[in-house]
């Protein structure tokens, strides 16, 4: 079956789904899904109508949605009202206050954070029906976790599904006489001595995005430390952890050491990336969407799965969600939603952003030769690394990130004892809950 | 009149002595039905003072009782307070508030009325001064974060470079040090003293010359008109620049949200700063209740600052 034809097949299953159920969401439907002339009208907040050439994630859903308004052109159309949110923060308190005054758009795209966050409005559609027919089938087994609530509601679609590893600069190593990245955490605390003696930061870090990538990997790659990510952290009381105190108190030792650059407290993602991209930090741990930051750079760089033998593997970190109030606004959503997971679509989006699909396309060889080299083979090593785990940031509130930027530089600087430190997460976690 | 009198205080000379009270006469008395056309006047500004300033202050003092999120509503009573009084942040916003509020008051004033009484002086090249001490209170408060965190930062800021320079220690991380972090970041804005320097120097033009010249006269020295003549006549201006800096300082919140977002440890958390978080993690409520504490704050601030100046009462 060809991409498009398959597109549709999906799209009039999940439209039988969507007749069957019955039960979709939405009051009076005064607002959304306006129709005009038998046409009807979606609003899509996450659809650019313009793309700046150096924002590929934006020029990809500019073409997106064109593509989706040609498709289905007199059935449905996606009225693009770009929103541009000043930060994650000020995403969220968008489409909360969206939310509590009956104002979300039809299309919406936000961290599932915030899109499970929303979702407590009782305001989202809840895609479990559409998917129990036959649609989720489609999709990666892990790519609706972060989207999915404990009672089964599905409040959002994921556009994506990336492997995140670590980004090393082959010169630097050379240079510190270093022959290959560190497969375990003790052989990652001897190279950065090498990298140190050769006068080069070993490891960039932000005191945020960053640093809890790294947080992640060492706790991902210690016994029970996946479960953790998966789970428990939604829990808070991180301390009674002895794998979360072991990670926390590595992580603050390379700091300590002298392992990460002097600026790695702000919060600013910049600051870590500034020193490896200028080619004086030899580590960053960043997602594919780096790739062409350090294409451009010109640097001769690796791409590693974590010492200990894990991987990041975050899917749906960025969900398609929907405030449809009525039937026909629901319907349309679901079609464009079918038809941006379609192969064709998630093979052009990989291909404009670097950024992978969370389904279950498996693209032909002369495809996949296309593809980016670095961020594509990092993903295969998804099924071969001993484990694999979310990033914490994304199993947490905005309040857990918040705490972490606060109280990180003091716990390095001895202010806080681990425990303290953990505690200030759990507290922040529990009190969001 | 002499020096003797003026250090004696301005209630023993005609010049000094506040004007007995009148009452003053009814618009209506004075001109029938004028009342009503002022009324009238008034009405929009009375129609938008009530819509975007005392209805938002209602929202905010009734929901402080509330648990308020994107959820919904419910009232709570004093709830929120009774959290707000056990949370550590909270009175480490409290503590740096006061600690910004007092630099302000001790430094930024102090230094405001020291330059203007010399820029009054007329010395050389005093307008471009005047100007120059200005520039920051012209500049977006974002605008001027941003120069500090790349003047603070460890790696390749100016400050650290600078000390680096003069074999000191140069890689102190200022913003983020929790000994360094509060002092770095007022000192960002404390020495910016631009608007108490135009507000007093327009005080002092006002003082009449012939009050320096009788004390000249006595042969006052420049120190001895200062001390006695300007100083206790800046007494509003002064009064009216201490109220100010102080309710900078209460709803201080651009740079140090941009600078440090109230780290590292709440060492630099402010009590507008911690309100912002709150609404950012939907206790809408609890952040009500933080503002409703802060309102407090400054009606408090400013009673008290108008009673020590006694403000409003004329000196000549």
């Amino acid at each position: 079956m060809t991409s498009p034809t398959r597109a549709a097949a999906l799209g009039a299953l999940v439209a039988m789904a969507f007749a069957g159920s019955g039960c979709f969401g939405g009051d009076d439907g005064d607002s959304g899904g306006a129709a005009a002339g038998g046409e009807v009208v979606i609003t899509c907040e996450a659809c650019p109508t313009t793309a700046p050439e150096n924002d590929p994630f934006a020029q990809y859903r500019k073409e997106l949605t064109d593509a989706f308004n040609d498709e289905y052109a007199g059935r449905y159309r996606i009225e693009a009202k770009p929103y541009t949110p000043a930060n994650d923060a000020d995403s969220a308190q968008h489409y909360q206050r969206a939310a509590a005054t009956d104002t979300l758009p039809d299309l919406f795209t936000d961290q599932a954070t915030v899109v499970r966050d929303v979702a407590r409005s009782g305001k989202l559609v809840d895609f479990a029906p559409e998917l129990d027919a036959g649609w989720k089938d489609t999709f990666q087994p892990d790519a609706f976790l972060s989207l999915t609530d404990a009672e089964g509601h599905v409040w959002g679609v994921p556009e994506q599904r990336d492997a995140v590893g670590i980004f090393y600069n082959e010169d630097l190593f050379r240079k510190a006489g270093l022959d290959a990245f560190p497969a375990s955490w003790d052989e990652l605390l001897a190279a950065c001595s090498a990298l140190k003696s050769a006068g080069v930061i070993p490891f960039a870090m932000d005191g945020d995005w960053v640093t809890q990538l790294m947080w992640s990997n060492l706790i991902g790659t210690s016994p029970g430390g996946p479960e953790f990510l998966q789970a428990g952290i939604a829990e808070g009381d991180y301390a009674a952890d002895p794998a979360v105190v072991a990670a926390t108190e590595y992580l603050k030792r390379l700091h300590t050491d002298g392992c990460v650059n002097e600026d790695a407290f702000s919060g600013d993602y910049n600051r870590a990336a500034a020193p490896f991209l200028d080619g004086q930090a030899a580590m960053i741990a960043n997602g594919p969407w780096m790739v062409p930051d350090i294409e451009e750079a010109k640097l001769d760089a690796g791409y590693a799965r974590s010492p200990g033998d894990g991987l990041i593997v975050i899917p749906g970190e960025a969900g398609w969600a929907s405030g449809a109030r009525d039937d026909a606004a629901r319907e349309a959503v679901t079609a464009f939603m079918t038809f941006m997971t379609s192969d064709a679509q998630m093979l052009r989006k990989a291909l404009v952003t670097g950024s992978y699909w969370p389904t279950t396309f498996d693209p032909k060889a002369r495809q996949a030769k296309r593809l980016e080299p670095l961020s594509y083979d990092l993903l295969q090593q998804a099924d071969s690394v001993a484990a694999t785990y979310p990033h914490a940031k994304f199993a947490t509130p905005q309040a857990f990130t918040d705490a972490w930027i606060n109280q990180w530089p003091a716990y390095v600087q001895g202010d806080l004892s681990t425990e303290d430190f953990l505690g200030a997460l759990s507290d922040a976690v529990q009190r969001q809950r | 009149m002499s020096l003797a009198g003026l250090q004696d205080g301005a209630r023993v000379t005609p010049v000094a002595r506040a004007p007995a009270r009148r009452r003053r006469p009814r618009l209506e008395a004075a001109t029938p039905g004028m009342g009503h056309g002022v009324a009238l006047s008034l009405l929009p500004a009375v129609l938008l003072f009530g819509a975007f300033f005392l209805v938002p202050l209602g929202v905010v003092v009734v929901t402080s009782s509330s648990d308020w999120g994107p959820l919904g509503l419910s009232f709570t009573g004093l709830e929120n307070y009774r959290i707000l009084f056990a949370d550590a942040a909270f009175w480490s916003a409290l503590r740096n508030t006061a600690s910004f509020a007092a630099a302000a008051v001790l430094i930024q004033v102090p230094v405001g009325v020291a330059v203007a009484i010399i820029l009054s002086r007329r010395i050389r090249g005093w307008r471009l001064l005047r100007t120059i001490y200005f520039l920051p209170n012209i500049v977006s408060g974002a605008a001027l974060a941003l120069v500090y965190v790349t003047f603070y930062n460890p790696r390749y800021g100016l400050l650290n470079q600078a000390l680096g320079t003069l074999g000191l220690d140069g890689t102190r991380d200022w913003l983020f040090d929790v000994d360094t972090a509060l002092p770095a970041v007022a000192a960002t804005w404390v020495f910016t003293a631009g608007l108490v320097i135009v507000l007093v120097m327009a005080e002092i033009a006002a003082i009449p010359e012939e009050v320096y010249d009788a004390a000249r006269v006595d042969g006052a020295t420049r120190w001895e008109q200062t001390r006695h003549i300007t100083l206790p006549l800046l007494r509003n201006a002064i009064g009216v620049c201490v109220i100010l800096v102080l309710l900078f300082t209460f709803a201080y919140f651009d740079g140090v949200y941009i600078m440090t977002g109230g780290g590292p440890a709440d060492r630099t958390l402010t009590l507008s700063l911690y309100a912002f978080q709150e609404y950012s993690n939907s206790n809408w409520g609890y952040a009500n209740a933080v503002g409703v504490l802060l309102i407090a704050l400054g009606l408090v601030a400013i009673v008290a600052v108008r009673r020590l100046f006694r403000i409003g009462e004329r000196d000549f």
